[in-house]
């Protein structure tokens, strides 16, 4: 993968078990000319799955590399650190801390959860090492930190942990791409950016009563000539089924920050393909490839050449394996 | 002296704090714990040096946005000091944060020798930072140096070895080399321990002069808060003697000013003196009465807290204790337990009474009782207070006899030149009407020398529109009175 020239990367799973970590580790070994500077969204790189139990490869950082974690996982990894800063952000493993490794070594991340946060962290760690490459690692359904130019382009981990079925995978794999990779709006930007609105002319703003109260005052202010209708968080499926029963629900674009905001599946992907409703974003995100992990660690695998050769079907991007037994293996513990 | 959060707004004075902004956790908790302060002396001491700096901040410029970065960047650490003190180990990050806040001492240290701002209690720690940072890098970073322990070096340089091997090794070999690794991890994290061990232990011994630090960088921080509160508005050094009388001429009151400005309305500002003993104001309604009374207790209080009040002049005496009375809103509901509620209040003060003077701030006492015995009750609390050294201040719409030995005051009420070029009969908007009559009045306090009947209200009321019927009554009446 061509890394030059690139200043942030977002390595985002599509479920658990999907390769990332055996990623990452591939992208540090493979580039060692290119300082990382590492951080997660949440909590990753643990060494047994809290859920389902079954034994996670964490993260091996070669010398060099920095890092932006809680306090408290600092006693999981075996690198010799140094500690350049402790940030004001805490969560519930602590402040997160940035740290430079003095040591190759595990290490556990755990980073702030906020797209804000995330962009202090970054700021910070280019005070230390302006060229870093700025890694964040975490899944689709966390908060979003290849949206808002927060990382320049993203890796998709996917894999059998998805579905054992293989047709099914790549369907779903490909609805992901296509979410991920949405294009960029032509309409103007909406003000304020953290409420509903309707464009017409120009956009204004909707009045929800309460987040939870529902989006029914968007519903009853659809009317002929509402050309496009814009939500600042996630687009649900709640949300668009609130948003059905209304005719005039359609020719028109939904438009949200970015790819990540879309929590739809196909089927609703085929009713809103049916009334003429255009997806698009504010902030399109550079999709670079698809990793795909061919073995569920739960047990079961699936041919890997098969599933290869019908991502590349489906999907026009580089494919790349992080299966165990290639040279990009993950670095269990025995 | 302790005013609830609701006579607290009401008198201003979560106004003023809200802009009172220290940086630190230390000068912040200065701010939550404040209080009249314990002497004569120490208020003096802290009024001037509060002027000192309000005087200063402007020759200051950017060093003081400096000084303020500075100031922000000071984290809590008197929890690790405590675990220091208790014998225990510190973490990396407690060490990493000891070293961080002595750096910053030492900067602030130099931004004060630039400034020409002496504070004998900040002394540099040099030896903890000697301590944190045993190869003198001047780094602001940390982590358990080789040269703390050789063994520690010697472990390290076994574990790179290893790592070394690792990165050259094929993928089947490296299994048994992690292993061995896991080994050597072992042993530095226990080697890292006893460095952490013997850095606590080393550390121990200068924790009190530590913390004499942050407690002096706590003063520091609120001082200089407080300095640059004194610079948003008319604040003044005011003169504070053991006892004696009070003297406040054109004293403000930033909240009020800022309500009156947004209704386009200005501030008048607020003269009066009040010898020890008893004054009593009278006047009309409406009559800026309780505002003058706010504005006096805002500024005493403030006095006695340190912080520069806001006026031209201001001489008052040490109080032992401020006391303020006045009508709670609520408690128009609630009748006998209002007027109970404040026979209590009452007593509590008049026990509190001691041998220094307080001031006792009274807006209309006794007010929901029938005149004659609301005016025995004022007529006594005057006589209880006017051979005190206690300055009482009472304002009241009852009739209270003359004597020799109680100031009255009241307020000048309608300016009568004003007065005529006013109102021709426009019918006018209710609420207009009001503020319009608002600027015709003067809420200053002048001398009651003799008995002059009021007749504001009834003016004001006949500028209100009341029917000429009811005039025509009062008229009558007002005269038959007279008698």
């Amino acid at each position: 993968m061509h890394l030059e020239g690139l200043s942030s990367l977002a390595i985002i799973g599509l479920g658990k078990n999907t390769g990332k970590t055996t990623l990452l580790n591939r992208l540090l070994r493979e580039n060692p000319e290119r300082t990382f500077a590492l951080t997660s969204i949440g909590r990753d790189g643990e060494e047994t799955d809290e859920v389902t139990g079954t034994k996670k490869p964490r993260i091996y950082i070669p010398r060099g590399t920095l890092f932006a974690t809680a306090s408290e996982t600092l006693r999981a990894g075996d690198v010799t650190a140094e500690i350049l800063a402790a940030t004001p952000i805490t969560t519930a493993l602590g402040p997160v801390v940035i740290l430079r490794a003095l040591s190759d070594g595990f290490v556990e991340l755990a980073g702030p959860s906020r797209t804000a946060d995330l962009t202090l962290v970054e700021k910070k760690i280019r005070t230390f090492e302006p060229q870093a490459l700025f890694v964040i690692d975490g899944a689709v359904s966390r908060i979003s930190a290849a949206g808002r130019g927060l990382a320049e382009a993203a890796v998709l981990c996917t894999g059998t942990a998805v579905s054992r079925n293989l047709e099914e995978l790549v369907r779903k794999t490909q609805t992901a791409v296509h979410l991920l990779t949405l294009p960029k709006t032509e309409l103007p930007e909406p003000f304020p950016e953290n409420r509903p609105a309707l464009f017409r002319r120009a956009w204004s703003p909707v009045e929800v009563s309460t987040p939870a109260g529902g989006y029914d005052a968007v519903r009853d202010a659809l009317a002929k000539g509402i050309h496009g209708v814009y939500f600042p968080g996630a687009v649900t499926e709640g949300l668009i089924t609130e948003l059905l029963p209304s005719p005039h629900f359609r020719e028109l674009t939904l438009l949200a920050t970015d790819g990540t905001r879309f929590l739809l599946r196909e089927r609703l992907l085929e009713i809103l393909g049916g009334r003429s409703i255009r997806l698009e974003v504010l902030h399109p995100i550079r999709l670079l490839a698809v990793a795909v992990n061919p073995k569920d660690p739960r047990g079961g695998s699936l041919p890997e050449e098969t599933l290869r050769r019908r991502l590349e079907e489906v999907l026009d991007l580089p494919i790349l394996s992080t299966q165990d037994n290639t040279r990009g293996g993950d670095l269990h513990e025995v | 002296m302790k005013f609830s959060p609701r006579e607290r707004q009401a008198l201003g004075l979560s106004y003023i704090l809200e802009r009172l902004s220290p940086l630190t956790p230390y000068g912040r908790e200065l701010k939550r714990e404040l209080q009249p302060l314990g002497s004569l002396e120490a208020v003096q001491g802290e009024l001037r040096r509060v002027d000192t700096v309000k005087t200063r901040l402007p020759h200051w410029g950017s060093a003081v946005d400096r000084l303020l970065e500075v100031l922000a960047e000071f984290k809590d650490i008197r929890g690790s000091l405590d675990r220091l003190d208790q014998g225990e180990v510190l973490t990396d990050l407690e060490l990493f944060e000891l070293k961080m806040c002595a750096l910053l001492l030492q900067d602030l240290g130099v931004l004060l020798d630039i400034l020409d701002w002496r504070d004998e209690e900040l002394h540099p720690l040099p030896e903890v930072l000697r301590l944190l940072d045993p190869e003198n890098t001047a780094l602001r970073t940390f982590h358990l140096y080789d040269g703390y322990s050789g063994e520690l070096a010697q472990i390290r340089k076994k574990k790179r070895m290893l790592e070394e091997e690792i990165r050259r090794c094929p993928e089947e070999e490296k299994i048994p080399l992690f292993q061995h690794r896991r080994q050597v991890v072992r042993e530095e994290e226990e080697e890292e321990y006893e460095v952490r061990a013997m850095l606590s232990a080393k550390l121990a011994p200068h924790t009190a002069r530590y913390g004499e630090n942050l407690r002096a960088l706590g003063r520091l921080d609120f001082l200089l808060a407080k300095g640059l509160l004194a610079r948003e508005g008319k604040t003044v050094l005011p003169v504070m003697e053991s006892s004696g009388m009070l003297e406040l001429q054109e004293g403000l009151n930033p909240y009020v000013s800022a309500l009156l400005a947004e209704q386009g309305k200005t501030f008048q500002p607020v003269t009066l003196t009040l010898l020890p003993g008893s004054t009593v104001v009278t006047g009309a309604n409406m009559g800026g009465k309780s505002v003058t009374l706010r504005t006096l207790v805002l500024n005493a209080t403030l006095a006695g807290w340190g912080i520069l009040p806001y006026a031209r002049d201001f001489r008052l005496p040490y109080f032992q204790a401020i006391f303020w009375v006045a009508e709670d809103l609520e408690d128009l509901e609630r009748g006998l337990s209002s007027f109970g509620g404040e026979i209590l209040r009452l007593k509590e003060i008049l026990r509190s009474l001691g041998k220094r003077p307080s001031l006792v701030v009274l807006d209309e006492p006794a007010r929901g009782t029938n005149p004659q015995e609301g005016a025995s009750l004022v007529t006594g609390l005057l006589r209880y207070f006017q051979a005190r050294e206690d300055l009482l201040l009472v304002t009241t719409h009852y009739e209270i006899p003359r004597w020799e030995g109680v100031k009255r005051l009241r307020v000048k009420g309608l300016q009568e030149a004003k007065l005529e070029t006013f109102s021709t009969g426009n019918p006018q908007e209710e609420r207009e009407l009001i503020a319009q009559i608002s600027s015709l009045m003067d809420y200053r306090l002048e001398e009651d020398e003799e008995d002059v009947p009021g007749r504001d209200a009834l003016r004001i009321a006949k500028i209100l529109g009341l029917p000429e019927e009811i005039f025509a009554d009062i008229e009558i009446n007002m005269k038959g009175n007279k008698g």
